[in-house]
């Protein structure tokens, strides 16, 4: 067997994945099936993201001139704001609110460990949504994840997560490409001997849990309720039988940023493509991380170029780095493009969010996001600009009704987004 | 470093009113215009704190912790305001002191609750690893655990999705493949070719691949290399596993020669094992030109002949086929004891005799029904967490066996051995706890115990991701990465182990170097791979501030930054962390160094405001006292002098250290608190304070040793008891 690079992993999709049970999920043919949410940190240098006019036919700034091809695809939104990323007395921390608020809506508890308190993120609502009809609830990913040591601002690393299961349980995203498709497709190569081992094995752990949360304090009976119901959801995705594929899996995190990028794009389409799930949040890098991109002609750590104060060579680097994130991304929209489904595209079925919770880097501030959003068949090539402080939940909260999530206004979001699905 | 002598404990009374005549009064004076009620300056309003009586002013421990640190660290009052006599300040410093030494005196030490601690990836791969003997890693695809505190293995901040719960299964899967032998089952060979152009490693010198092999067994590698040589070239290559050689060979290059060497039959245990190769042209005959590069790596096996089932497993002393109806009870009793760190009940055991019986129903197979039983031991609740009982609403000591395990994994990061276990089962563990610690430490499983803590305490964890940009720093490779880990590790372990003064890791005459690292330093005379103590007489070096380790890991990727290096030292070895700047107040950075200006200068700037000079004035300059290290950590000629706070000046790295030698207190106060931290899993919190000044009273009077400092913490009250929910 040999071991497959990024390059191979994609070819003719459609041909390589059996799809059990896929078809019978079949959703309305209007309706955009699946989510993508892709954070992109550390903020923008802003005039090179923002087009500078409204509507349409406007030029695509540096940042975003890899989307040129996508026009018709993306529209870009300006002026929303993740409030609850502000310090609100909580002093300085704009990292962990800003990852931490920006899918939940609400305001981080400051806490390095004990009573660790955010809300449920917009990609969990709808995971628990899309949880009877794919096997994979939600899939986290990310190309920098939590393994450096220290501290995050004073509060807890955890708070470095998007997504949130509940409000004391963030979903830490997994970085390597091997574990994403072992998890994706590893179910396939299980024999029908392993499947019932494993079936009577969490049989017997099931009751044990039970048991033993049953007469704990609060705390620890929440962190036993959290192995149940993990216990729980592998079992119900074992009642679904995975898709098998042929190819194998990638060997594990390439050194270089592109190749690892790509490769968990590669995997979310393939994820996407298989039906394995409908709910994908990416970071591209952690908040105020140290990820460096030698290959975007930047070896300094990200997050130190950000406080920039104007600095032009500092500017220079950032804009750089955030030009780069988004050509990865364009590299996702082609794939999706050119993965046909149903009647259409991979991305005519998809609504994909690229944003992030910090503007201006050097402010480190949490108004006028970098927003952008792609696919779902939503009318493109479109800059609409929205009203100081409108929160991005209120992006969200549409995002859920055009993905056919039945929810009620979350977090601090006040109601939808108007003129996202209409002309403007 | 810090402006007054060491402050003595519970020495000096204070009347009622020393409150009203000696604090209020200075407070009021020199402190309350910027720290007024209105947009208090860091948050911190002095008004509601002054009007208060005393002992209810004292009920707001945490501000007027602050308050003492700051005015202690010689921050407050900033550098331009007026100032009060320097006894009047020691004053208001002495009443906070003593004011909750006697608070804490008169109640019993609140020990607080753990909460039930998810065991991390260290722990689980240790606890599986002395569970069943086995040489093999099952956490190493599990995702990073997070940090709390500064730590991973804090049970507020450990949490378990479906994603890590199918790991488990996963994991216990292969260990129970592993460890319970099936007869007649043999893994085919296989063969696995790395290609270096698809692992991200194209054309490079070195390659590496973590291949997992599927049982223990006899396999062969194969590395071979890519490009035409002039004729007659000669090339070194060489192969290793997990760092040990497997294989080398000279290689003279002609067109049509076979561009690679092999390892014909190495054995390597099941799991996944790190497989290197390198490799470099010899200087003679002369070569100009591309050099050559590894094109791929390969692994083929098991091979037949290599394959011999492990029959350890089977405690009942049965060969297979002859396992009677007792074996699995005789087998699975005691392994359920030692997975789950406690006696284990009848009806457990149903449990998992309950499973085997139907697994060997549907299988027909003994073995196959032990694998079941094991998989259900390993992603068992009582395997995974570590959670300990309430015994009433009070405060109340722990049981034995949960002793036990917080020792073990204290110590070892791993589960009570057959010695510890005994001691619970007859509840003698608790008054013999000190001989106990004083074995663990003997023992090699300790190591364990400085990979992580000395790890995260020092943040050398980090050299594994850390990136300093290859154009700049070509001489830093995952080989001196790994030799700057294993320097501090060493080092650590000598404190530990011959129980010298904790002050050694502020400065110390001798470190550990192999020829590599001591090249880095560029010290001559130490030659070959192995580490060996070195004495660094005349040497500008000692300590962890001058490892390449701390250095590298306190640096930008591109250069050194005195900001980053100061911060590390408050955060890790003051334990004084400040705050991260305020929202409205862009970091000053050394942007200017890049075009040219100098870094003193650009920093200078963090003086002009009072907002930044509160903290810088004291972070900067420690910066400063390690500039003569570069970003890797190679000595250079620099500036390195500084000024703290109170005039204390220094010009040399030594000297700085020698500075901050002087305050062992502050040192061992850090430092205690960081390990009882890691010894809890849990923050240590205001109420902590009254045992964290025991164990610093205890090194003092011991000399700061080391292995003090570890008795102190396993003696502590939050070591040993526990609140029950709902009591005070």
């Amino acid at each position: 067997m040999t071991r497959l690079s990024r390059r191979h992993l994609l070819q003719g999709v459609g041909a390589a994945i059996g799809l059990p049970w896929l078809e019978a999920m079949a959703a309305p043919a209007s309706t955009p099936k699946r989510l993508i949410v892709i954070y992109a940190p550390s903020g923008k240098i802003m005039p090179h993201w923002t087009p500078s006019a409204k509507g349409t036919g406007f030029a695509f700034p540096r940042t975003l001139a890899s989307l040129e091809k996508h026009r018709s695809r993306v529209t870009v939104l300006s002026g929303l704001a993740a409030n609850q990323g502000n310090a609100l007395g909580d002093g300085a921390g704009d990292h962990a609110r800003a990852a931490s608020s920006y899918l939940t809506g609400v305001h981080p508890r400051k806490t390095e460990g004990a009573d660790i308190r955010c809300g449920v993120s917009m990609d969990q609502i709808a995971a628990t949504h899309f949880a009877k009809s794919t096997r994979i609830p939600s899939l986290e990913i990310t190309c920098e994840d939590s393994r450096q040591v220290g501290s995050c601002d004073s509060y807890s690393c955890v708070y470095q997560s998007i997504s949130w299961k509940s409000e004391s349980q963030p979903m830490a995203p997994e970085m390597n490409p091997r574990t994403v498709f072992e998890r994706l497709f590893g179910d396939a190569t299980l024999t029908p001997g392993q499947r019932a081992a494993r079936r009577s094995v969490l049989d017997l752990t099931r009751t044990e849990t039970t048991r033993l949360s049953r007469d704990l304090g609060t705390t620890d009976k929440r962190k036993l309720e959290e192995y149940l119901t993990a216990i729980r959801e592998v079992e119900t995705r074992m009642d679904k039988a995975g898709p098998s594929i042929g190819t194998a899996a990638p060997a594990g995190i390439p050194t270089s940023y592109r190749e690892h990028a790509r490769l968990l794009f590669d995997l979310s389409a393939l994820a996407f493509a298989s039906g394995s799930t409908r709910m994908i949040t990416f970071m591209l890098a952690r908040e105020g991380g140290l990820q460096t991109y030698p290959e975007a002609g930047v070896p300094e750590a990200h997050h130190s170029c950000t406080h920039h104060r104007g600095d032009p060579e500092l500017m220079e680097k950032v804009a750089k780095i955030n030009a780069f994130h988004v050509e990865q991304f364009t590299y996702f929209l082609d794939k999706m493009q050119a993965t046909a489904d149903g009647e259409g595209t991979l991305l005519d079925n998809t609504l994909a969010l690229y944003g992030a919770a910090i503007g201006d880097p050097n402010a480190h501030d949490h108004n006028n996001l970098p927003t952008l959003v792609a696919g779902g068949k939503l009318a493109g090539g479109r800059h609409l600009t929205y009203a100081k402080n409108t929160p991005v939940a209120n992006l969200h909260l549409s995002l859920l009704h055009l993905a056919g999530v039945p929810v009620e206004p979350f977090g601090d979001a006040t109601g939808r987004l108007d003129y996202l699905t209409g002309l403007a | 470093m810090r402006r007054f002598a060491t402050f003595l404990f519970g020495t000096l009374a204070f009347g009622a009113d020393a409150f009203l005549d000696s604090v209020k009064p200075v407070l009021q004076a020199h402190c309350a215009s910027c720290h007024g009620a209105k947009s208090p300056a860091g948050g911190l309003a002095m008004p509601a704190l002054l009007a208060a009586t005393s002992d209810e002013s004292l009920r707001q421990r945490d501000k007027w912790e602050r308050i003492a640190d700051r005015i202690r660290a010689g921050e407050m009052p900033p550098k331009g305001a007026p100032r009060p006599a320097e006894e009047k300040l020691e004053a208001i410093v002495r009443w906070v002191d003593s004011s909750y030494e006697a608070i804490d005196r008169s109640r019993p030490v609140d020990p607080g609750r753990v909460t039930a601690r998810r065991l991390n990836r260290f722990e689980y791969t240790n606890s599986v690893r002395d569970l069943l003997s086995l040489d093999m890693n099952p956490g190493e695809d599990f995702p990073a655990d997070p940090y709390g505190y500064g730590f991973d293995n804090i049970g507020d901040v450990l949490s378990v999705n479906a994603g890590q719960t199918e790991q488990y299964l996963k994991a216990a899967e292969r260990v129970s493949q592993s460890a319970v032998p099936v007869p007649g089952e043999t893994v085919p060979a296989t063969m696995h070719r790395y290609l270096a152009e698809r692992m991200g490693q194209d054309r490079q010198l070195r390659m590496t691949v973590d291949h997992v092999f599927p049982i223990e067994g006899v396999y062969t590698l194969r590395a071979a290399f890519y490009q035409a040589l002039k004729d007659g070239t000669r090339v070194r290559m060489r192969m290793s596993v997990d760092g040990k050689p497997a294989a080398e060979g000279e290689l003279r290059f002609y067109y049509q020669i076979d561009r690679a060497i092999e390892a014909p039959g190495v054995r390597v245990t099941a799991g996944r094992h790190r497989v290197e190769a390198t490799i470099s042209v010899l200087p003679d005959p002369p070569y100009k030109g591309t050099p050559p590069y590894l094109e791929y790596l390969q692994v083929y096996g098991p091979l037949a002949e290599g394959q011999s089932p492990n029959q350890r497993f089977f405690t009942c002393g049965h060969g297979a086929g002859q396992h009677g109806t007792g074996c699995a009870t005789q087998i699975l009793a005691p392994l359920a004891r030692k997975a789950w760190r406690r006696p284990v009940t009848g009806s457990e055991i149903d449990g998992l005799l309950g499973l085997a019986a139907r697994e060997q129903t549907r299988t027909g197979s003994f073995e196959e029904a032990m694998r079941s039983a094991l998989m259900a031991i390993l992603v068992s609740p009582h395997f995974l967490f570590r959670v300990e009982r309430d015994r009433g609403v009070g405060t109340h000591p722990i049981s034995n066996h949960e002793l036990a395990s917080r020792l073990s994994y204290f110590l070892w990061g791993s589960l009570p051995d057959d010695e510890l276990s005994r001691l619970a089962d007859s509840g003698k563990l608790e008054t013999t706890v000190k001989e106990q610690t004083l074995r663990m430490l003997r023992d090699p499983r300790s190591t364990g115990f400085v990979d992580s803590f000395a790890g995260q305490w020092l943040q050398t964890r980090n050299l594994s991701v850390l990136k300093p940009d290859a154009k700049l720093f070509s001489s830093f490779t995952g080989e001196l990465a790994a030799a700057m880990r294993t320097e501090t590790n060493l080092f650590f372990a000598e404190i530990l182990r011959e129980n010298r003064s904790i002050l050694d890791f502020l400065d110390a005459p001798f470190t550990y170097l192999n020829e590599r690292l001591a090249k880095h330093y560029g010290l001559a005379g130490v030659i070959g791979e192995e580490f060996r103590r070195v004495d660094l007489d005349g040497v500008q070096r000692g300590g962890v501030l001058t490892q390449g380790s701390v250095l590298t890991v306190s640096s930008y990727p591109t250069r050194t930054s005195p900001v980053i290096r100061g911060k590390w030292i408050l955060d890790n070895l003051l334990n004084q962390p400040p705050p991260p700047p305020p929202p409205d107040v862009p970091a000053l950075e050394e942007q200017g160094v890049a075009s040219g200006g100098s870094m003193r200068q650009q920093l200078e700037k963090h003086r002009s405001s009072a907002a930044c000079a509160a903290c810088h004035t004291r972070m900067d300059p420690l910066g400063f006292g390690l500039e003569n290290y570069d970003a890797i950590g190679r000595w250079r000629e620099e500036d390195a002098s500084g000024e703290l706070p109170g005039g204390v000046r220094f010009a040399t790295p030594a000297e700085m250290k020698k500075i901050l030698r002087a305050d062992p207190d502050v040192f061992a106060r850090a430092l205690t608190e960081k390990m009882l931290t890691y010894a809890l899993g849990r923050g240590v919190e205001l109420r902590d304070r009254a045992a964290v000044r025991q164990i610093v009273d205890r090194l003092r009077a011991n000399g700061y040793r080391m292995q003090e400092l570890i008795l102190g913490i396993v003696e502590s009250e939050p070591f040993r008891k526990r609140r029950g929910e709902g009591g005070a």
